[in-house]
């Protein structure tokens, strides 16, 4: 783990000159990245109020500091790993363009830096979600990590997060 | 002027539509026969407000009208002449002129002139009548001004005067000075004619220095124009000296300087007049704003505290003139009683003299009781008038909207923040933390008390829109030649300024119609055996959360052949057999009217679609009730889009919900006897005889209850839009008020929840839509057969 902060630090000072950068997590056996600009603040899950009639990857609603934000358990939605609660279990909260959303994860991994040749198109399938929302594949530590559109994922109707109306308005 | 005051207009715009709007409300509600007053006053005072800033704002032209009109109403308010109907029509209009120019002003545009002429024409008229077939003009004569004093009013508490000099410019300044005479107490000392040709003239006033300069350099060059402030803390004091010039206003000084600082007298007697005009005013604040001169007489003094207290109060009026007077021939007594009596004898030996002597009273010089008897009458007396003064001026600050949002936010916080308090509080021993229990219980309080005046400052009754239907009402009952009068109810009713603002537009429409199209002329009224007299109600109230305002009127009713021929017309799918709600709703197509013929009233089918339009994006419903022959009403239903709201707190599994209070009738404990089910499916329960379908919470939302027997839970008895319903929950944890949130900011809109709050845990509740509820209960009911069929 050291040696790869370590490395990770010599990236992230690449990255400030070519690249981004970008927070790492895991669901499962896979690992995402999504770009850090977008993350708000990791914390941990509790005090969750559920919503009627929501689906099941929809766990509730939290009070942020006074602002009411919806979690989504992105092992239930993509059916990854074990969707159990504890002290341990981490949300990270994403400031996206209109909204604040959080989503539940097995667990943070990093911050790493990556330069735009570092990621690869992704292949024309995907093994949980769809390829549209894919940015691409970047290999960091013999590790495959899946980038992620996470602003269109989370404003796409299947994570039913926006009013079907609104989402066409928009 | 030094600075532009363009950037003022808009708060000139704001406040002459205030003033105009108070004029035509106030002339609207005036018995012709036997006005009140105060409401001539007020009107008169209005007119008199726009003159006063037209003129500062450069809007000459409304400057003229309202100075014509002013003229008309000061002769009513002094009663020289009888109110007419025909004057209170020639306010209006006058009203509805200054309206139109303020329009164009607003814009930019140069107002037409001539309706303006027109009015002032007959508002001239008017006056002639008013007069007796004499119109006169009102000359700058200085002593026009001078004759004016005695009846102001004397005793009103002013703060400060002024000494304004300056040359006499070749307009007209009875403007200027009735602008001035609005802002305090008017003495002219020297008028052009009589000495150097220059005004001088004294004002008290509690008006700011800068303000009056504004005032005074719209007429006049800033560069010739003197103005001094006086020391003087009350008025008379000039009227007094007057005649003689300004002297003697060093003396003046001396007789309140005397109260506070005995040492100075010498030098401010030794200072010249001007000089003396000048100096600095603390010893006549210090007079006034301190109590204890006055009050620490009587109490240091006690013996002579009676004696003097009754001289002083017998000092009033018809004496009063002769001390002043007596002051001024002759300072000396002051000084040496000052020295002998240490100021508080300063009464005594003066009334003696001033019995004493024979001077001649003048009238103006009354107010001197005010400023030489520091006793508790002339304290009350004044605070009473002061107080009077303010609600006058209706002083008001304008805030934008957002900045009051932010604040209801930010309460909105510390109202959560005070209850998680209130909540970890309820968790240690409340008699080893007595204080802190005790201290919190007070934040509590101040929490409350803060929230409902910041909640207010959003609220406003809607008074504000209904009072423009009069008018409404008056004029169209005249163009269309029927005879209706307007009645309102529940003025008074609050809610939020911005539904307030777009309420104004749909109620005009409704308003039209029932007159247009509801309320019959008066001989078919007399017909049909109805009062020739037709009646719109106006109607707003609290209803269950909602507010529900509605427009009735006593005419003919909807005719539901005629709305389903024309839908048919219209290609709009009808049936016959339309239940009648369905029918009266097909008015609300576009382009729908029913009107045989388009008057300028109604009739181009433009209105109720819009009418719904708008109220639909308040978040409102409308509905319609109608009778033929009998009448109708048109309900408009709006959520009360408070930011707070007082619920109920109840308990369905882990979860807590907040239910609106206003939606509750009340809550029990079910008996099992009492509940009966339907076909095996819905299931009702009977309170005191009435079958109310039972909501069980847990199946509307898909969460998971407490108890699934209605033996172990709570039923609780909602009602909305008439309909009652027993919600079926786990329990009842307490009652609260809550903060609203948005669910929708980050999320989406669920169906039956409202919105969202903060509990005192922390937690997110959801809060019901207990409507809402309701029509999920009945269509899953509805669907229930149905999925059974396939």
């Amino acid at each position: 783990m050291a040696e790869q902060i370590a490395e990770n630090q010599d990236h992230s000072e690449y990255g400030r000159l070519l690249g981004q950068e970008y927070l790492t997590f895991s669901l499962g056996e896979e690992y995402y990245a999504v770009d850090i600009l977008k993350v708000q603040e990791i914390r941990g899950y509790g005090a969750v109020t559920k919503i009627a009639n929501a689906p099941s990857f929809i766990k509730g609603v939290i009070n942020l500091r006074g602002v009411i934000v919806p979690i989504i358990d992105l092992r239930i939605k993509f059916n990854l790993g074990k969707a159990h609660y504890d002290e341990f279990t981490i949300v990270i909260v994403l400031n996206l363009t209109d909204r604040v959303v959080g989503m539940v994860v097995d667990g943070v991994s990093d911050v790493v830096s990556l330069a735009g040749d570092d990621i690869k198109n992704p292949p024309d399938f995907s093994a949980n979600f769809d390829s549209e929302y894919i940015l691409g594949l970047a290999t960091v530590d013999e590790q495959m990590l899946i980038i992620t559109d996470i602003e269109k994922l989370m404003s796409s109707e299947e994570m039913a997060l926006v009013d079907k109306t609104k989402a066409i308005a928009e | 002027m030094s600075f532009d005051l363009s950037q003022f207009n808009q708060l000139f715009f704001e406040e002459t539509a205030e003033h105009l709007a108070t004029m035509e409300s106030l002339m609207l509600n005036m018995d012709v026969q036997s006005p009140d007053m105060d409401d001539l006053n007020a009107v008169f005072r209005a007119a008199h407000s726009i003159k006063g800033n037209s003129g500062t704002f450069g809007f000459n032209d409304m400057t003229a009208v309202t100075h014509e009109l002013e003229t008309l109403l000061d002769l009513v308010r002094k009663g020289e002449t009888e109110l007419t109907d025909e004057m209170v029509d020639v306010t209006l209009q006058a009203g509805d002129v200054l309206a139109g120019m303020l329009q164009s002003h607003q814009k930019g545009e140069e107002p037409d002139q001539e309706p303006a002429q027109s009015v002032i024409k007959e508002l001239n008229q008017q006056l002639a009548i008013a007069k007796g077939g004499e119109v006169q003009p009102v000359a700058p004569d200085p002593n026009t001004f001078a004759d004016h004093l005695p009846a102001q009013p004397s005793e009103s508490l002013l703060t400060q005067s002024f000494i304004v000099r300056f040359p006499a410019p070749d307009q007209e300044l009875d403007l200027l000075f009735d602008s001035l005479k609005e802002l305090g107490e008017l003495t002219v000392i020297d008028a052009p004619s009589e000495h150097s040709g220059d005004w001088l003239f004294s004002l008290q006033t509690d008006a700011k220095k800068e303000d009056l300069k504004d005032l005074i350099t719209f007429m006049v060059a800033e560069d010739s124009l003197s103005i001094e402030e006086e020391i003087s803390s009350d008025d008379g004091s000039f009227g007094f000296f007057g005649p003689v010039g300004e002297e003697d206003s060093s003396e003046d000084e001396l007789g309140y300087g005397f109260f506070d600082d005995l040492d100075a007298i010498p030098d401010e007697t030794r200072t010249g007049p001007v000089s003396g005009a000048d100096t600095e005013g603390d010893p006549g604040y210090g007079f006034f704003e301190e109590d204890d001169p006055g009050y620490g007489f009587f109490e240091d003094e006690p013996l002579t505290a009676p004696s003097v207290s009754a001289e002083a109060s017998a000092l009033v009026e018809p004496q009063a003139p002769e001390i002043a007077a007596d002051n001024k021939d002759d300072p000396e007594p002051h000084e040496n009683q000052d020295a002998e009596f240490d100021g508080y004898g300063f009464f005594e030996p003066l009334n003696s003299v001033a019995t004493g002597k024979d001077t001649e009273p003048s009238p103006q010089l009354l107010p001197t009781k005010v400023s030489a008897t520091p006793e508790p009458q002339a304290k009350i007396k004044s605070s009473k008038v002061a107080s009077v003064k303010n609600n006058g001026a209706e002083s008001s600050v304008r805030v934008s909207v957002e900045k009051v949002d932010q604040l209801i936010n930010q309460v909105g916080e510390l109202v959560i923040t005070q209850a998680m308090l209130a909540q970890m509080a309820s968790e240690v021993d409340p008699i080893l933390h007595e204080k802190m229990a005790n201290g919190l219980a007070q934040l509590e309080r101040n929490t409350r008390d803060l929230q409902d005046s910041v909640m207010s400052i959003r609220m406003m009754p809607i008074s504000i829109v209904f009072s423009r239907f009069p008018r409404v009402v008056r004029d169209l009952a005249g163009k269309l030649n029927k005879k209706v009068k307007l009645e309102m109810v529940g003025e008074h009713t609050e809610l939020d300024r911005s539904m307030i603002e777009k309420l104004a537009d749909p109620l005009t429409h409704l308003i039209r119609n029932s007159l247009d199209h509801g309320i019959e002329s008066p001989e078919e009224r007399a017909a049909a055996g109805k009062d020739q007299t037709g009646t719109i109600l106006l109607r707003a109230s609290h209803q269950g959360g909602n507010i529900v305002v509605e427009v009735q009127d006593d005419g003919a009713g909807l005719n539901r052949e005629r709305i389903l021929s024309k839908a048919q017309e219209k290609g709009i799918a009808t049936s016959e057999s339309m239940p009648d709600s369905d029918v009266w709703s097909l008015i609300f197509a576009p382009g729908f009217s029913t009107a045989s013929e388009v008057t300028d009233v109604s009739g181009r089918g433009v209105g109720m679609d819009v009418v719904k339009r708008n109220i639909t994006s308040l978040g409102g419903r409308l509905e319609i009730e109608s009778m033929e022959g009998i009448g109708s009403r048109i309900s408009i239903r709006l959520p009360l889009t408070l930011a707070i709201l007082d619920g109920l707190q109840v308990a369905l599994g882990d979860e807590i919900y907040i239910v609106p209070l206003t939606s509750i009738i009340g809550s029990m404990q079910p008996d099992p006897s009492d509940i009966k089910t339907i076909s095996g499916e819905g299931a009702v329960i009977c309170i005191r005889d009435e079958y109310l379908p039972i909501i069980r919470l847990s199946d509307l939302l898909n969460m998971p209850a407490a108890f699934d027997e209605y033996e172990q839970g709570i039923m609780v008895i909602l009602e909305s839009n008439g309909g009652q319903v027993g919600l079926f929950v786990d329990d009842l944890v307490g009652q609260s008020q809550v903060v609203i949130k948005s669910l929708e900011a980050n999320y989406r809109k669920v169906e039956g929840v409202s919105g969202a709050t903060i509990l005192g845990t922390g937690r997110v509740a959801l809060i019901l839509d207990v409507e809402e509820l309701i029509s999920m209960h009945k269509t899953r009911t509805r669907a229930m057969p149905g999925s059974v069929l396939v």
